[in-house]
Parts: C-alpha cells; structure tokens; sequence
C-alpha cells in the first residue's frame, strides 16, 4: 500500500531550483496546527513543487501513462525515423509531461473548465475524481459530486428542485426556497458524459459554467470559483444530444486520454491482485487547500510573459482571422464576418490555396481563447518552475487551448500532401505545426529586432498629454509612411491586417487630439 | 455550532474532555479578555485531536505540558504563541520523543521571564535538546544574544568559534582525541529506515548528504544528537555529480579512519566505502549497511 502512496521527493525538477534554505525558527513553529509563524509561508514547500508532486504521484502510482507527448528540449535529442512513412520519434532530453494528467491538473491550478475525450474506460472520470480528492474532498463527496449525463436529466436534476412545503404556502416568487444540489458549491464540479446532456438542460448548465450561478425559480445560487472536468466519449458529437455551441466555447482545454499501453499490463494486474484503486490512497501531502489553491492561482497569474515572447503570440492570431475575400472594407475582412453571414467557405476563392496558417482555418481566435491561452501558459510556466512564460510553454499549450476553438479548413489544399494528410485528424501536431510556421514566419520578417508598429504604440502608449502639434504631424507622417511601405509589399498578410488596423487606429487618435489642438487655438 | 461544522472526524466525548480538564484551567489561570486564547485553543484541539496529541478519557503529556506551562508564556498574541508551541511540540516529538518535547516546554516556561524573544529560545533549546538540524541557526541566534541570556540557555557566555569542537560540550576546553564512531543514522526501508539500498555519503556546499540513488537525506550531528532529515534542496543526480567524497578526512576499507595527524582503527568501519565530511563531521558508509556512520572527535 505504501508504494502506491509514496510521493516524489522534492525537488522533482531540478532546474526549478530550490533554494538551499537552512533550518530556523520558522520551521521549528510551522506545521500541521497552522502556519502562524513570521515567514511561515516561505519555510514550506513552495506551491508549484507540490504541484509537481502530485503530477508525479498521478503519473507513477495512480493513472498508468507512459506518454511523454508534452515534450521539452535542453539539449539537441537523439531522434529515429520509424517505418516507411519515418515517423520520428524523439527521446526529450529535458524534464517531459504527459497531457493526459498535466492539462487536467493545470486546469485544477488555474480552476477553468476542462473536456476529457476518450473511449470508455479509459480512466477519464477517475483522473477528475482524484484531481477532486486533491482538492481536499472526500471520495464520497466527490463521487456524489458527479454529475452523469443522461438523455433524462431535467434542470431540477442538475440544480435542485424547489421545496414543495415552501411551493403550498409562497404567496410570491421570493417565498420559494430551493433544495439546491451540493455539487454547484463544490471547488470541483465534475460532469460525466456532458453530451448526454438533453439541451434545454445544457442551456441550465451554460449558465453555472459560464455566469458561476445557478437559477431555478427566480432563485439564485452563486457558486464558488471551480474548475470544472467534463468528459465525453466522443469529440465530434457522437453524443445522444449535440452539444449547443456556446457550451463547448465555454470549455477552455480539451485533452484526450490515449491508448493503454499493453506493455503496461503488468500494472494492471498488480491492482488487481493488491485490490488497490488510485482514488483510495491518494496521499495527504499532495491534498491543496482551499487558501492554497486561491494561492496558486494568484501566483500563476503573476508569471510574466515577454514583450517578444507576447509580439509571437500576437503574430500568430494575426494570420488567424484574415480572410481578404470575405468583405470589401478592411476591418470586416474577417473570418467571422462569412461565418455571421451564414455563406460557406467554399463559396469563396482560396486566395493562397490554404497555404498560408490562415488559409488552414475556418475562423480566428476569440477573446476569450486568447485569454485561455496565456492563463495555461502560465500555468505551464509556472508547473515547471520558471521564472517566466518561455516559448515551449506557449507552444506545448496551445494545442489543447484551441483544439475545439480553432475550425479546420480540411479542404485547404495543404492537407492533400501524402505528408500533411494525417493533420486532418491530428488536431494537436496540426496547432502546433501552425504556431511553427507563424514562429518561422514572424523570424523570416525580422520581426524580432525591428518593429515599426510597436515603436509607435510605445510613443503613444507615453501619452498626449503636452504633445505639441508638430510632434503629432510628425508621428501622423510616420504611420502614412508604414502605410506606404505595406501598400508597396503587394499582398496583404494576416499580420498586415492587424498592423494596418493598428495604424488606421494610431493615425486617428491623432488627427482627433490635433484637431483638439487647432480648436483650442 | 462551531464544533458541529468543523469538527468532522473528532470524537464528542474526547474533545468534551479537553476543553473541561485542559481548556478551563488555561483560561482561569489567565488575566483579561479569554475569547482570543479560547479560540486559538479550540481549534489547536480539532487539529490536535486528529493528530492524537489530545487525549480520549485522560489528558495527554502535551495536554498536561499547556496546563502546566501555558499560561506563563507572553499570550499578547494566543493564537500565534499556541499554534507556534503546538507545531514545535509536535515536531520535537516526531523527531525526537514525547518526553523530550515535553522536557522542551518545561525548560523554555522556565526561562521566559529571562529572555528576550521566546519562540528565538525556543529554537536554541530544541537543538540542545537534540534537534540537530537547528545547529547553525541556533548558533547563529546564541551569538547575537547577551552573554547571560546565552549562560541561561545553553550554560555558557562565551562560544567556541572552532566549528571543529562541534561533539565537545560548550563549556569544555580539553583537547580532543582521535576519531570515534558517535552513533549510526538511517537504517533499511523494510524496517523503518530511509534507505532501500546501501547508501553513499557526499558533502555538497557545506553540508552532508547520505543517498541510496532514490532519496536522499541531510546529516546533521553534534554534540546534542544526531538525525537524518529531508533534504527537498538536493537531488541523488545534483549529489553524484558535485558531492565531494571527502575533505581531509579519509577511511579505509578495513575501517582506519585519519583524520588530520589523528588516525583510529574502527572496527564498525570494516568494508567502508564512502566518507565524506565537514567542519568536525564526517560521515561514512558500508558496502553492505543500510545505516550511515557518524564519525567525529570528542575530548580526551
């Protein structure tokens, strides 16, 4: 029993780099009564560490996955090309992670809503039931906590159903009290097999997952900040309802659960004999609770991201959203504006052939995944110690963030290439591939060392206040003379339509407050 | 109410018990407002309970210790002095022993009148009272202290800076001998030790680690106890690659130990492998133990 209890030592990163720190007061006062002490904080193990172990207490003892697909490089690997097709496979030469239990553990951290999608039995709700034990539940609670979709399920089944002694005697809508479910107060909210779900019902559920209150005869339940695990069978609505729209944007990360490796079985059978399950045993060191998880969550959102780190990202959504045939006026040149306007894609001529990323997709990125994005960047950033967000965090997320927000375009030519055809299907190597080809791209233009629009977003970024009228004529002459440069390039990119917008933007501001200028005499 | 809401898990009966026979003579023994120190004892009794340092029927030593000794601790702060005293109880008695921690508190009560930071005195009377990882910090509290607080706490005014003296007493001043074995640390894993396997010693930036290639432990040792702790800050690979094996300190395989101009024939040493040392310490292994050797000079 010990061995599938037994947590990894710290430090499990190394080049996290914990600090050799001596014994002192504060660690003879901290403890298991309360931490009281000055600087009782800083004497136990820092957050992000016992983040780590509890994704090694998941990977080695409970979910048996031997895949290292989230992948990290230090030094150049050793590479093979397998097969005909020479498939390559690399060995990481720096600390690697299996989404499968990273993604679902992060969302834990940054408490956003997670999608599990794999075939049954395939340890989908086992892993959200732990990640719930390590909330600081109970098995029980957690197990009641579930919330299973099936094509019955009413809202009074998923909310609460209003009390009848209290339905009798209401004289008004505010006399009805409500028996509400104890899962909406839960920090983890668990739903099986969401698209089971009958849709009048996922609207109900829309609601808590994206406005954090439930509502059942003018009643109000307001729920606690959660992170939420849903789980489905299948991704592309093989569900018995179709999954309403706005509840699938809702969901912030998808990771799939993969394969069970055979040579594993071993493993299996040790369970089986020992009569162990995962959920039972797992260890009280790695439990958060709830001040640590608000904690955590303040901590990942003061990771810092780069500016050049920040320009890539930009760079990338850019080539996102164009789509030049779409409108006739620039600002609607946008994937979103065909999509509102109910014409297919194909209705259009592929100006590049879908060699572009742009060409690639079938929209652009919102908001709110945008947001999504840098969250788990930091929070990967953040899970492997480093100081601040790095390239191959953004890179290593973005797959799973925008695994359903980001539509593909199958027709694209691109994908019709004995090499490219397995992106159809391979919605993670393809986002990734993506975000290469923009990196590569973004290099390609130097954009690293010389960016105009960025020098002049910094000048107006200090403020008009005392700008003299001469100044703002000389900043308006150089944004027409960016203009010029990008009108004697030819063709417009994605990331043009952005810097062209940026500067129409930049040039009125300053003809208003130059206006204002001349008007004040 | 309170009791009901977060008392899960806590027998009635047995926390009944503690607030009438540990809680009640606490608060008449003390002057003003009781609600801040009924409060912080409350709860230091929920987690306590669920820790078994409160009794069922009967008071526990630690229960017994708190009546006895609480109420002449600076209780300006209750919650932070109760929680800090319960914490450092507890780990003196996973460390150590419920008699030494008990010890611990009665010594600390004593001189609380006499010192000026008591939870500072506190860490001092710990490492005397065998915590030896408390050592330098210790140490480093006793130098900044007046002599005579320093005299009240560990019977001297004056320390020795020679970090070699470390198993001589504070207040001797003979020279020492040849290298001994002080005591033997670790143990195998199947009878509660920390090693699976037979452990190496390195020393790494001062301080002295023992490994068995899957987890590793810090040596600490003087003349006030000797103890292997965690050590969260150092890796088996970060050891293997930049530990030193030794440092003017040398063992042979038969079990000699030489030690500047001092040379020992040990006999529990036979078959060592691996020695590593720091100022006074050093540390040796065996092929074929799962135990870490302490080795050291004590006066003549």
């Amino acid at each position: 029993m010990s061995r599938f209890t037994k947590v990894s030592e710290a430090p499990t990163n190394p080049r996290a780099g914990v600090k050799r720190r001596p014994f002192d007061v504060a660690d003879l006062y901290s403890g298991p009564l309360g931490d009281v002490s000055e600087g009782a904080e800083q004497a136990t193990l820092p957050l992000d560490e016992k983040l780590r172990q509890a994704y090694f207490w998941i990977v080695n003892k409970a979910i048996i996955s031997p895949f290292y697909d989230i992948e990290f490089l230090d030094d150049p690997p050793p590479t093979f090309s397998l097969g005909e097709r020479k498939v390559k496979v690399t060995l990481p030469s720096s600390q690697s992670y299996s989404s499968y239990v990273l993604m679902p553990l992060l969302n834990l951290a940054v408490r956003r809503r997670c999608l599990l999608v794999g075939g049954p039995g395939r340890g989908k709700t086992v892993i959200a039931t732990l990640l719930g034990i390590m909330s600081g539940y109970t098995l029980k609670e957690i197990k009641k906590g579930i919330q299973h979709g099936q094509p019955q399920m009413t809202i009074a089944d998923l909310l609460g159903n209003p009390l009848p002694s209290s339905m009798v005697n209401a004289k008004s809508m505010d006399d009805i009290v409500i028996a509400w479910r104890k899962w909406l107060g839960m920090r983890v909210k668990i739903i099986d097999e969401y698209n089971r779900i009958p849709t009048r019902t996922q609207s109900a559920l829309l609601t808590v997952m994206a406005d954090n209150y439930a509502e059942v005869y003018d009643q109000i339940f307001e729920c606690p900040d959660a992170a939420w695990f849903l789980t489905a069978n299948d991704d592309a609505g093989g569900g018995t309802y179709q999954v309403i729209e706005a509840l699938r944007d809702r969901i912030d990360i998808v990771v799939k659960a993969l394969h069970f490796n055979t040579r594993f079985i071993s493993e299996l059978l040790q369970r089986i004999e020992e009569g162990v399950s995962p959920e039972d045993m797992v260890p009280r060191e790695i439990v958060f609770t709830e001040p640590e998880l608000a904690r955590m969550e303040k901590e990942i959102r003061q990771v810092p991201i780069a500016d050049s780190l920040r320009r890539r990202i930009e760079f990338f959504a850019s080539e996102l959203e164009f789509f030049e045939p779409g409108a006739r006026q620039l600002e609607y040149m946008t994937k979103d504006t065909i999509k509102v306007a109910g014409v297919p894609f194909e209705a259009f001529s592929d100006p590049d052939d879908g060699a572009s990323i742009g060409g690639q997709t079938r929209n652009g990125l919102s908001v709110r995944a945008l947001m999504t994005c840098l969250v788990f960047a930091k929070a990967l950033a953040y899970f492997r110690g480093n100081a601040e967000v790095t390239f191959d965090d953004v890179r290593q997320v973005l797959p799973f963030v925008l695994h359903d927000k980001l539509v593909q375009n199958r027709d694209a030519a691109f994908f019709n290439s004995s090499e490219n055809e397995a992106l159809r299907s391979d919605l993670v190597s393809w986002i990734r591939h993506l975000f290469d080809r923009s990196n590569q791209e973004f290099d390609r233009l130097g954009r690293e060392q010389g960016d105009e629009i960025t020098t002049l977003m910094g000048q107006f970024e200090q403020g008009l206040e005392g700008l003299e009228e001469r100044e703002v004529e000389r900043r308006l002459a150089a944004i027409e003379r960016v203009l010029r440069k990008v009108e004697k390039g030819g063709k417009l990119y994605g990331h043009l339509f952005d810097d062209v917008l940026t500067l129409k933007y930049l040039h009125q501001r300053y003809t208003n407050y130059r206006a204002w200028l001349r008007c004040r005499g | 109410m309170r009791f009901r809401r977060e008392g899960r898990g806590v027998d009635h009966a047995a926390f009944h018990g503690y607030l009438a026979r540990t809680v009640d003579p606490i608060i008449e023994q003390v002057e003003g407002d009781p609600t801040p120190l009924v409060e912080a004892l409350f709860d230091l009794g929920l987690t306590g309970a669920r820790r078994g340092l409160i009794g069922q029927a009967d008071a526990s030593a630690f229960e017994q210790a708190l009546v006895a000794h609480l109420p002449r601790f600076p209780l300006d702060h209750p919650r932070r002095m109760v929680t800090s005293l319960g914490n450092a109880y507890e780990r003196m008695r996973g460390a150590l022993s419920e008699a030494i921690a008990g010890h611990w508190l009665t010594v600390l009560a004593d001189v609380v009148d006499d010192v000026p930071d008591v939870l500072e005195a506190g860490l001092v009377l710990a490492w005397t009272h065998g915590l030896a990882e408390a050592r330098t910090a210790a140490l480093k509290r006793l130098a900044a202290l007046p002599p005579a607080v320093r005299h009240r706490l560990v019977g001297v005014e004056a320390l020795d800076a020679d970090p070699g003296r470390r198993f001589a007493p504070l207040d001797s001043e003979t020279a020492l001998g040849p290298p001994t074995v002080i005591t033997r640390l670790g143990g195998f894993l199947g009878f509660g030790g920390p090693f699976a396997s037979p452990p190496e010693v390195r020393a790494l930036e001062g301080r002295l680690y023992a490994t068995d290639g899957e987890v590793v432990r810090e040596i600490f040792a003087d003349v006030y106890g000797a103890r292997l702790c965690r050590a969260p800050s150092a890796t088996v690979l970060e050891l293997l690659d930049h530990g030193q094996m030794s440092d003017g300190v040398r063992v042979t395989r038969y079990g000699t130990v030489k030690w500047g101009k001092q040379s020992a024939k040990l006999s529990e040493l036979e078959g060592a492998n691996t020695i590593a040392a720091i100022d006074g310490l050093a540390a040796v292994t065996l092929k074929r133990s799962h135990y870490v050797f302490v080795v050291g000079r004590v006066p003549t």
